[in-house]
């Protein structure tokens, strides 16, 4: 049998698929034909720059209840083959070719009209971006009547605004009736997600496709979002196309999965078989990214940042010595250092208040940071972490003083950032150095590189002449070439953008880096790559690093102390090892467990029963 | 052209977007609702006060720096001798120290005695008489404006880069480069000498002769309208195509909506924040006399024309009286666009 992958009987599906599986008959309806054939798809786009081939002649099958998987990086395609299959991607620029059939239909091939009474009734699509993907100016009940009344004309918008309330019921919103009257601006991002699946599944639809549905949301969102996923798809059958470039998501959930790389199926076939035996290389790359870049011992294999377990790893020997090159390569610091190595003092912070004020004069003022507290030895990193709205971000720009605190005391080498005279800040900061998350939005788009580490080099200081010197060498110290200097933003990769980025930040030889979430934008396959950076560099310079995170294997690669904000206090923080292989506060316990990750490496020391709600008011969310 | 040159004041500032996020739903009662609106409305209250102070005061020094503008000179007559000069400028009070004036004219102005000092009539019943013809103007242009601009900006934004859009794109620019007294007096002598299908000017009031209102005002509505269409479809052209790429028209289209249902409720909808922005604007400043030009050329004796003229005289009280009228239909109206805001993005607060 050869299964689980493309077209039984076609050729490519050899190609792609290796080894038969017992799940592979998944595939099939009782019929016996797959629920949704997609044979080789295409879709090129016409661009100013030429052609691009967006996606090249892939081929997959979705069968009844099943959850297929697609899995890529940003620019694989993976988003693009979804759209066309709901004719998102038709337009004058763009040619797509090759078939899916659903439901004895071509979805390519399908006429405007068709398509229209097929997407929303049979075929449904969750977007990324909850927040982004509701209308804002409608409420959520009537954007679900809306979808309703446009495939049953006949339905008043009572009946289904009814409906409309019953469906955000059985995806799991409290105070459903309440809430179908709300703006998408009123809810929490989980809810809003679980609004765009109500609406998914408001006329019955059988097949669901999900583009990233939970990379906008919080790890906690994240998990309860898969979790009624899962229950959809056991108790209504519902069949899935999970798009997605975590494979921490895709391994808890999916039946089968197919990985893409620029616009190809590289390998697809059944979830368990990609995990824990990748056959192709870039697959294999993809896994190996996601393992800590540490030194693993085995107490941490155990601990919940590490996202494999070795022992569920039949590969974990073969892998051992590859992943102990990595090892030398990249910093060698460990997160069971020492917190205190009897380093200076370098920054102190003292029961730090933020507050913004209310939306009307009536409404209590909320405070991002409650009384924080805490200190920095020269050189050390310390992690923030958190979930949004937790008043991490808050806690670094009030460190650079981008936000102004209401209450407390900043000291950065004795001297006193909160209270200083706005005039004395310029020269302060030139003790900190900030690296922003993304790195597109925080360089200049209009300015060279070499321009924009000139203007930081001689924030140092240096003259002009000393300062165009120096630019090379800082390139150099981030792993760019020299030539770069000459090269705008735009014409950089992203990690290449962000590797400028760190250069700024350290241009002007700070004594504390302020690192905010600084690989979250980027691919998995070279987030590694910036981490070991900022390792060695602090190796090398000495600095210290504050980093706010919400992925603990970036925290658990750099950080010698963690700190877990909850609502704008510190709820518990010591040395990294400690906090992510022996949480105590229930919080950071549930944000550990609630990571995705790769089966087999459930923390162990997380009770079940320990994982209680806290005190956050969206906890269902 | 004046229209559209009106500085455009950051209406914007006053308004918030709530913070999207986590924050519970938020409770929407009526009671919470009204009371929002009676501090709006006395929040914009307070602000045309200090408005109308800060522009009267302007507008009272200015015409003390103007050369020659000694009033008494002009009202005395050209024969007059120094004596009666000076006897014009005692019984005028123009002896007094500016402030002193300047509280004297406010006062009359607002007990509705102000008069003129060329023409020596009741500023306010001069305006009051004037103020039809404007009003007529504004509402006629008002809606021409904003029917064919959103018309011409969706039609340009769905056809972009096609032959339509390139045709309606080399009109707008047209219509925005042509003057307004240059287009009024090619119409006058074609549609109303020549071929003598519209009347030459002048205005008709409604109540005498309705069909002779519409008439009198059709080639004004047009010639004041054709610059804000031009402005307007620009406007909403470069709105909509943003617009069409937010993600929420994606999810509209993947919920099986007909292309016109996604354009008209979820595009549109969210493209017109601009248009109500410079609408407001545009219709207040006709109805404060800005379209001086377009009264002018078609006579039509609205306060614009009647502005024109006293500042031609250099006479204070009509032009106070006038800057006055202007500064509360710019407030009244931007409170307008901010409650139609308000009604339009649930999200932003007043």
């Amino acid at each position: 049998m050869t299964v689980s992958g493309g077209g039984l009987g076609r050729p490519e599906a050899h190609r792609l698929v290796h080894e038969p599986t017992a799940r592979g008959g998944a595939v099939a309806t009782h019929d016996g034909r797959p629920l949704l054939d997609v044979h080789d798809l295409s879709v090129c786009f016409a661009t100013r720059d030429g052609d691009v081939q967006a996606v090249d002649g892939v081929s997959f099958q979705l069968g009844g209840g099943e959850v297929l998987a697609i899995v890529g990086e940003s620019g694989s395609g993976k988003s693009v083959c979804a759209m066309s299959l709901m004719g998102l991607t038709r337009g004058p620029n763009a040619t797509i070719s090759g078939s899916a059939m659903f439901e004895g239909r071509d979805l390519i091939g399908a006429t405007e009209a068709e398509l229209r009474r097929i997407r929303g009734a049979q075929l449904a699509m969750v977007f990324q971006d909850p927040q982004s993907s509701l209308n804002p100016v409608y409420r959520v009940g009537d954007q679900i009547s809306e979808q309703i009344r446009a495939h049953e004309p006949f339905v008043s918008h009572a009946q289904a605004l009814a409906r409309a309330v019953a469906l955000m019921e059985r995806v799991g919103i409290p105070r459903a009736a309440e809430r179908v009257r709300a703006y998408p601006h009123e809810l929490s991002g989980g809810m809003r997600q679980r609004v765009m699946i109500a609406m998914g599944l408001s006329l019955g639809a059988k097949v669901l496709l999900a583009d990233e549905p939970t990379t906008a949301l919080d790890v906690t969102v994240q998990a309860q979002i898969l979790e009624q996923l899962k229950r959809l798809r056991e108790q209504e059958d519902l069949s899935i196309v999970l798009v997605t470039h975590d494979f921490g998501v895709v391994a808890d959930i999916a039946d089968r999965i197919a990985v893409m790389q620029t616009g190809k199926i590289v390998e697809q076939g059944v979830a368990a078989q990609i995990l824990y035996e990748p056959k192709h290389p870039y697959t294999q790359g993809l896994l190996e990214a996601l393992r800590p870049s540490k030194k693993a011992d085995a107490p941490r294999a155990r601990g919940g940042a590490a996202l494999l377990d070795r022992q569920a790893d039949p590969l974990a020997h073969a892998d051992g010595a590859r992943h102990a090159e990595g090892v030398e390569v990249g910093p060698s610091k460990m997160a069971d250092a020492p917190p205190a190595r009897g380093g200076a003092l370098l920054l102190e912070i003292d029961n730090l208040r933020v507050s913004y004020a209310g939306r009307s004069r009536r409404d209590a003022s909320i405070d991002a940071l409650d009384g924080v507290s805490l200190t920095l030895e020269a050189g050390e990193t310390l992690a923030i972490v958190g979930e949004s709205g937790s008043g991490k971000t808050t806690l670094l720009r009030s460190i650079a003083r981008l936000i102004e605190p209401a209450d407390g005391m900043i000291r950065l080498q004795g001297q006193d950032l909160a209270g200083a005279p706005r005039r004395k800040l310029a020269s302060l900061r030139r003790e900190l150095g900030v690296v922003f998350q993304d790195p597109q939005a925080s360089l200049n788009p209009r300015r060279r590189v070499g321009a924009t580490l000139e203007r930081a080099l001689r924030a140092r200081g240096l003259g002009k002449a000393e300062a165009q010197r120096e630019v090379g060498q800082s390139l150099e110290r981030v792993g760019l070439k020299q030539a770069y200097a000459t090269r705008y933003p735009h014409e950089l990769s992203g990690g290449e953008r962000q590797r400028v980025g760190i250069a700024r930040a350290l241009a002007g030889e700070p004594r504390l880096v302020l690192l905010d979430e600084p690989v979250s934008s980027l691919d998995a396959s070279i987030r590694r790559g910036v981490i070991d950076l900022l390792g060695e560099l602090q190796q090398q310079l000495g600095c210290a690093y504050v980093l706010v995170s919400h992925d603990f294997a970036t925290v658990e690669a750099l950080a010698d102390r963690v700190a877990v904000m909850h609502v704008g206090k510190i709820v518990e923080s010591g040395a990294a090892k400690q906090i992510l292989l022996e949480p105590e506060h229930p919080y950071t316990q549930e944000l550990i467990a609630a990571c995705p990750k790769i089966p087999g490496s459930v923390p162990s020391s997380v009770p079940e029963e320990k994982r209680v709600p806290t005190g956050s008011t969206d906890r269902r969310a | 052209m004046e229209a559209s040159s009106a500085p455009i004041p950051s209406l914007g500032s006053g308004l918030s977007t709530g913070a999207a996020g986590s924050s519970g739903p938020r409770v929407s009662d009526a009671a919470a609702r009204h009371a929002w609106l009676a501090r709006f409305v006395v929040r914009r209250l307070a602000s045309l006060v200090a408005v109308l102070f800060a522009i009267t005061v302007l507008t009272f020094l200015i015409f003390q720096a103007i050369p020659d503008g000694d009033p008494a000179l002009r009202m005395a007559g050209r024969l007059a001798s120094p004596q009666q000069v000076q006897a014009v400028r005692v019984q005028w009070g123009f002896d007094k120290p500016i402030y002193v004036q300047y509280l004297k004219t406010m006062e009359k102005v607002l007990d509705g005695s102000v008069i003129s000092y060329s023409q020596q009539v009741n500023v306010e019943q001069e305006i009051v008489r004037d103020l039809p013809p404007t009003v007529s103007l504004a509402l006629g242009a008002g809606v021409i404006w904003l029917v064919f601009g959103v018309l011409f900006g969706l039609l340009s934004a769905v056809y972009a880069g096609r032959w339509l859009d390139r045709l309606l794109s080399v009109v707008a620019l047209t219509g925005i480069s042509m003057p307004v007294f240059f287009l009024g007096a090619i119409m006058l002598y074609w549609l109303g000498y020549k071929w003598g299908l519209l009347p030459l000017g002048g205005y008709v009031p409604l109540t005498v002769d309705p069909w002779g209102w519409f008439t009198h005002m059709l080639m004004p509505w047009v010639a004041l309208s054709v610059v804000s269409v031009g402005v307007y479809s620009r406007v909403l052209r470069a709105n909509v195509l943003d617009v069409m790429r937010e993600d929420y028209v994606r999810t509209a289209r993947a919920k099986g909506l007909s292309e016109r249902r996604v354009l008209v409720r979820h595009v549109l909808r969210n493209s017109l924040m601009g248009i109500v922005t410079l609408w407001g604007l545009d219709f207040a400043w006709v109805i404060g006399g800005g379209a001086i030009l377009v009264e002018s050329v078609f006579n039509l004796g609205g306060v614009g024309q009647y502005a024109a003229q006293s500042i031609g005289r250099l006479d204070v009280p009509p032009v106070m009286v006038i800057t006055m009228l202007v500064a509360c239909a710019v407030v009244v109206l931007s409170a307008i666009v901010d409650i139609l805001y308000a009604v339009l993005d649930p999200r932003v607060r007043l």
